[in-house]
């Protein structure tokens, strides 16, 4: 091996592409769970039907936004 | 019907305000699934709120461990890093608070002039929903033990039903005596 490709080898390992893998991949698994708790209140909802139940889903739908906005910075870095 | 009004007057003291984020609901504008035309909810529960306390008090442990965090992060990230880091864990951390709020909220017992229900959601992914009819009920139990539940007076409550009826459970309800005392007197109404 040398010194030039040990160089490209550190580089690839290093924090930054650690952090930067890591990052996407969480935001992207964060993204699925808001996706799956949307559609879990979806389906509670249609269960209970109260007058909160805009609110409760507004919040739910909104972290599917959060994931994806998550996701974009964390490509970003 | 006249039960259903008695009722409502004994328990004027203890009705709600807020439907949110209350627990002990006495005839309230909910709906749920598969209720019937001439069937009327008395009362809907939920855990009691200091039951909860345990998720909050945790959620701020996270936070305080996120603020404190940033003394040392700027040794071995990035500014940039660093924001990303804040936001993702404060996203993480408000999503914990809202899971185990959903978890609380989804779990209602429900108590009609027809029939009792237990509707549960576990881990977000399970959704149980149990009912036995009034005139299948044969014995209600409430328990309430311990030191905050005497305090907040807060317990559970358990209903045996005839057959092959489920039995519903109500865990950690407001006023459990109450609530038995109710069933009671619907049940011998029907």
């Amino acid at each position: 091996m040398t010194g030039i490709d040990f160089n490209i080898l550190i580089n690839l390992f290093s924090g930054q592409f650690f952090f930067k893998t890591f990052s996407i991949v969480f935001s992207l698994l964060f993204s699925v769970y808001a996706l799956v708790i949307f559609k879990q209140t979806q389906v509670m909802i249609k269960t209970i039907d109260s007058k909160n139940n805009s609110l409760i889903l507004l919040i739910s739908f909104l972290q599917i936004f959060v994931g994806l906005g998550l996701f974009i910075f964390s490509l970003l870095l | 019907m006249d039960s259903i009004n008695e009722i409502s007057s004994s328990l004027d003291k203890i009705k709600s305000r807020s439907e949110l984020l209350s627990a002990f609901l006495l005839k309230p504008n909910i709906r749920f699934e598969n209720q019937a035309k001439d069937e009327q909810i008395i009362l809907v529960l939920r855990a009691h709120p200091i039951t909860q306390i345990y998720w909050i008090i945790n959620g701020i442990i996270l936070l305080i461990i996120l603020f404190l965090l940033n003394f040392i992060l700027p040794l071995f990230l990035t500014w940039l890093q660093i924001l990303f880091f804040n936001i993702f864990c404060l996203v993480i951390i408000l999503a914990y608070f809202w899971l185990n709020f959903l978890g609380w909220f989804f779990n209602l017992g429900i108590i009609t002039t027809k029939r009792v229900l237990d509707i549960d959601l576990h881990s977000i992914i399970y959704k149980e929903v149990s009912m036995a009819n009034l005139e299948r009920i044969e014995d209600i139990t409430s328990k309430s033990s311990g030191f905050f539940a005497s305090i907040f007076d807060y317990g559970n409550l358990f209903i045996q039903t005839a057959g092959t009826e489920v039995n519903i459970e109500y865990i950690n309800i407001p006023h459990p005596s109450m609530v038995e005392k109710i069933i009671n007197q619907l049940s011998s109404n029907v």
